[in-house]
């Protein structure tokens, strides 16, 4: 990537961070205004604070996995845990973190690594388990973000956090403020869709909840439609 | 279906109308400045984050919505100082170009306009006058305007005609007698009025045939259930508990409860205190226990790895939030981690008003209906509180024991399945500590406080008793600012759409200031004055000729008012997804008229609870006369709303609502043409009327009927020209395509002996199937 190329994304990322607020709403005002929000762009009342490129990405697919695996047993490749293997876990960590009622009650709070192999893959070097064979091969093409953490402790809470922003129902989720932000192209279909898979039939399987893809305070038209399984 | 370009309309109609309201409601030039119309607003949108009431964010210790701190000497220099705009530092910063002096700071995004400033400048030089909050001063009655004019119904019509004669407005005249019958009849009982009910209305030709229409409509026991259903929402009832189990549980008795209330019409007061506080009564009966349900109707979380304590407090914090809202509209809640930025309302205000609600007898962790109970069998009490000892006992130590759980929480749904109870308020003995909770966290307590109220809103009663009945007696004092004020609003939005304050979730400074703020205090008065009568109040409000006005408008009004503030027409409003549905049952005279009992569970798609719900996956559908119950008795999941009901604007129910909002979404117009309850309502109404068949000649007096039946009108001839063309069409598709006919006259359960052509009732189904389509049906006018 070019100097330039990487100034420009630069630009556009602290834009759209530093001044997402009113960047969201005039990027709204583009699905109020006019039939799509290119012919909006080009008029010329609009501030002057748009981020430099006009954004290329059409269309947004997010996969939720609820009930993955550990990201431990994944990509996070933490190597000193193997060390301290049955260590109690140090102050440093423990803190003063809140424990769910599941562990409260444990004699002993250790260190419990990993039981799976890590190596490095592709030219990055990027760490993968061998739980993930396939996905190792496009590992280069992939985008790994480590630093995500929540406060929410309890499924129903920290999946409302992940979708919403907060742990209390009410707010709208991710497709809700895409959907007010950045409008549709199409006015016959609903805002977005939602596909939920059919679960493993265990119990806790798979903890979903209308709203995470509801439209919380703002108008139910940007609430997303679900399908559902038909056998 | 809705266009885009019908919907961008709409939304420019409302961006038209922020800057129409300038002129409906702003002052004129040389008026003298009102602080809460014109110089509050500004303070609170551009200034108050920083020099506001709370005292975290305030800088440079100043709060500039209160009078002793905002013109108090500084070293020697004001920052307002009355009479004297060229001394008060106020006005040098808002006029500054300098960077560090400007106010709001350059980098703020909201900025002040030229007019604002100009606002701010004037005030000072009239003086400076400082004002509480309209909504935190008691209401006085005003004088009811009198006018030479023979439009005038009643005293409301006074203050509406006031503000549109100001304005050079002409009010409607009343609308024909079928739009009014179906608004009157739509708006009081959830239900369209039947073809019998429209005729003989149409045939009474005495004076007093609307009054005594109001009357028969407020007698009937249908006005309950469409009351109740508002209720509802403010009540944030559901059918579950929310959270990951998403666990059933039987409120249903305290949503008969209210029905009841409302069709004995109950005073305000007493179905205040009795949902506040019934069990505090002296000598409570079963009735006013079950009315406390109202604060047990939040969400309970099952999971079994939680704190309970976290969710006990979360269950706390619920009951004032839904409190404060439904009876104050106030934003209490926003004060749980720290002083409100804009109301007076502090962080100590709100754990003490939690106080309240803190002691209720209850654990965190719940599952179904939980502790505490009232139980219609008294000897399953006994066994009910042995299994959640050991359930709370066991919860916490879970791991290892998991199947023991699994054990009671069945053997406890054994018990419940044929013993009912419904949860109650219940205070301990001995009251819990309430505490500040830093930031808002459960574990985080900082000082003591006992029960309170937010004094500079309204102070509590001397001999108010320390527990929830001293909170209704709060409420309830007739000098209380907001109580009467709320609820009066609530009804006006039921008839009009939209409340006199259009901002039913806040009454505070943020807020909407009421369109006609005399008559909001004049209807507030009026109606404690007549012992909270709520019947009373909806037939004042529906006998007005504001009510009563067509909907019409031209061109000039509705530029000068698109959102019919001002009422100087009738108001036209999409139905709920409850009276849609019920519209289409009752025309199809499948309604089934019974009231109250355990909600039922009509269709829905396949999958639909399976796939989002571990605990009680299966959807056991209902059937016969249970399909057909009134929408208000449907089966609300929290976590998985009935997604027909969900497509036209119903919520969660997860929290305490005041207002839906009103949609227009292409997936509505899909549900109301696919969703079988629709086509079995049409395919029913075209048999129906078929069986008769001796009384039509011609497919027209059939499609006549048709209109008469569900929009209460004849059709016009060109409607009748595209429909009756539209009737051949299908029959010509059906014929050629019989076993498509066959299979769309066999949607729905309900079966009918007769022998008919299948061919000929598919092609009147999807006649009727466009009626009930229509944009007129969907809204009231």
């Amino acid at each position: 990537m070019n100097q330039l190329q990487n100034l420009t994304n630069q630009m556009s990322r602290r834009h759209f961070f530093g001044r997402s607020a009113s960047g969201l709403g005039i990027a709204a005002l583009g699905s109020l205004l006019g039939q799509n929000s290119a012919e909006a762009a080009h008029s010329n009342n609009l501030p002057t604070n748009l981020p430099m490129k006009a954004p290329t990405a059409k269309r947004v697919i997010y996969l939720f996995q609820s009930g993955a695996p550990s990201q431990m047993d994944m990509f996070d490749y933490k190597p000193e845990m193997a060390k301290r293997y049955g260590e109690e876990l140090p102050e440093s960590v423990r803190g003063n973190q809140r424990l769910t009622g599941m562990t409260a009650q444990q004699g002993r709070l250790c260190v419990a690594p990993t039981i799976y192999n890590f190596e490095q893959r592709g030219q990055s070097g990027a760490w993968m388990s061998d739980l993930l064979p396939h996905t190792a091969k496009i590992t280069d093409d992939l985008c790994i973000v480590k630093s995500m953490h929540t406060d929410a402790i309890n499924h129903d809470p920290a999946i409302t956090f992940l979708m919403t922003g907060s742990q209390l129902p009410g707010r709208p989720s991710m497709g809700s403020w895409l959907s007010y932000g950045l409008g549709s192209e199409n006015s016959n279909l609903p805002a977005f869709v939602v596909m939920s898979s059919k679960g493993s039939g265990r119990k806790n399987g798979q903890p979903l909840y209308q709203r995470l893809w509801g439209s919380g305070f703002i108008p139910s038209q940007h609430q997303g439609c679900s399908f559902w399984w038909r056998y | 279906m809705p266009t885009l370009t019908s919907l961008s309309q709409m939304i420019i109609a409302t961006a038209f109308f922020a800057v129409s309201t300038v002129t409906l409601f702003a002052v004129e030039p040389d008026a003298p400045i009102d602080f809460n119309r014109d110089v509050r607003p500004i303070l609170a949108d551009a200034c108050l984050h920083c020099h506001g009431l709370d005292e975290e964010s305030r800088e440079a210790d100043l709060q500039l919505d209160f009078e002793e701190n905002a013109t108090a000497e500084r070293d020697g220099y004001f920052v307002v100082k009355p009479g004297q705009p060229e001394r008060s530092e106020l006005v040098s910063r808002i006029l500054s170009d300098d960077e560090y002096s400007k106010m709001p700071p350059p980098e703020s995004h909201r900025q002040l306009t030229k007019k604002e400033v100009e606002t701010l400048k004037q005030w000072i030089a009239q003086g400076a006058p400082f004002a509480k909050h309209w909504s935190f001063i008691s209401p006085e009655k005003p004088e009811v305007p009198d006018h030479e004019t023979d439009w005038c119904k009643n005293e409301i019509d006074s203050f509406i005609f006031q503000k549109l004669n100001s304005k050079s407005i002409k009010p409607q005249k009343i609308a024909n007698k079928r739009t009014l019958i179906r608004r009157v009849t739509l708006d009081l009982t959830g239900l369209p009025p039947t073809p019998e009910e429209v005729q003989q209305f149409l045939q009474d030709k005495s004076e007093n045939a609307y009054s005594q229409l109001v009357d028969r409509l407020l007698a009937s026991p249908t006005y309950g259930e469409q009351m109740a259903v508002t209720w509802m929402d403010l009540a944030r009832y559901a059918d579950s508990g929310g959270y990951q189990g998403d666990i059933p549980r039987t409120m249903w008795p305290w949503r008969d409860w209210v029905i009841n209330a409302y069709n004995s019409n109950m005073p305000f007061d007493q179905f205040t205190t009795e949902q506040l506080a019934g069990d505090l009564l002296p000598n409570a009966t079963e009735s006013q226990i079950i009315a406390t349900g109202f604060n047990r109707n939040h969400r309970v979380n099952d999971e079994d790895g939680i704190i309970a304590e976290e969710f006990r407090t979360e269950y706390a914090v619920d009951r004032l939030e839904t409190t404060t809202l439904t009876w104050t509209g106030l934003t209490l809640g926003c004060a749980r981690c720290h002083d409100h930025k804009f109301d007076p309302l502090s962080q100590k205000d709100f754990y003490s008003f939690m106080a309240y609600f803190n002691s209720v007898d209850e654990y965190g962790r719940g599952y179904g209906n939980t502790q505490p109970l009232y139980y219609f069998d008294k000897e399953t009490r006994a066994i009910i509180e042995r299994i959640d000892q050991e359930l709370i006992d066991l919860g916490d130590a879970a791991q290892g024991e998991y199947q023991k759980l699994i054990d009671l929480k069945k053997e406890r749904d054994e018990v419940l399945k044929d013993s009912l109870t419904t949860m109650v308020m219940k205070d301990l003995p001995t009251p819990r500590k309430t505490y500040v909770l830093t930031r808002g966290l459960y574990d985080k307590p900082g000082d003591e406080v006992f029960h309170g109220v937010p004094n500079e809103v309204f102070p509590l009663p001397a001999d108010a008793p320390e527990n929830r009945l001293g909170l209704a007696a709060w409420l309830l004092d007739p000098q209380h600012p907001l109580t009467a004020r709320v609820a009066v609003n609530r009804y006006w939005q039921m008839h009009f759409g939209t409340g006199l304050v259009a901002t039913p979730e806040d009454f505070g400074t943020r807020g909407e200031a009421p369109s006609h703020p005399e008559l909001l205090d004049w209807l507030a008065i009026r109606f404690i004055e007549s012992n909270w009568d709520v019947k009373a109040m909806h037939r004042l409000i529906v006998m007005s000729a504001t009510y009563q006005q067509n909907s019409d408008v031209t061109k000039e009004t509705y530029l000068k008012d698109p959102n019919n503030r001002l009422l100087a027409r009738g108001p036209r409003v999409r139905m709920t997804a409850e009276m849609i549905r019920d519209q289409s049952l009752a025309a199809a005279q499948l309604i089934d008229d019974r009231i109250g009992g355990p909600s039922v569970k009509p269709y829905q798609p396949e999958g639909v609870w399976s796939d989002m719900v571990a605990f009680f996956p299966e959807y056991d559908q209902d059937h016969g006369r249970n399909l057909y119950r009134r929408s208000l008795y449907t089966y609300i999941r929290r976590t998985v709303q009935p997604p027909a009901m969900n497509a036209l604007d119903f919520q969660s129910r997860e929290t305490c609502q005041v207002r839906r909002a009103t949609t227009n979404t292409p997936l509505q117009a899909l549900v109301l043409m696919n969703d079988p309850t629709y086509i079995e309502a049409a395919r029913v109404l075209a048999t129906r009327t078929m069986l008769k068949r001796d009384e039509f000649k011609t497919d027209q007096d059939w499609i006549t009927d048709i209109y008469e039946r569900i929009l209460v009108r004849k059709p016009t001839h060109e409607e009748l020209k595209i429909l009756s063309s539209q009737l051949q069409y299908h029959r010509n598709q059906f014929v050629s395509d019989s076993n498509n006919a066959a299979k769309f006259t066999k949607i729905g359960e309900k079966e009918f002996k007769a022998a008919i052509d299948p061919t000929e009732v598919a092609a009147r189904t999807a006649i009727v199937s466009l009626v009930l389509n229509l944009d007129e049906t969907l809204n009231r006018d």
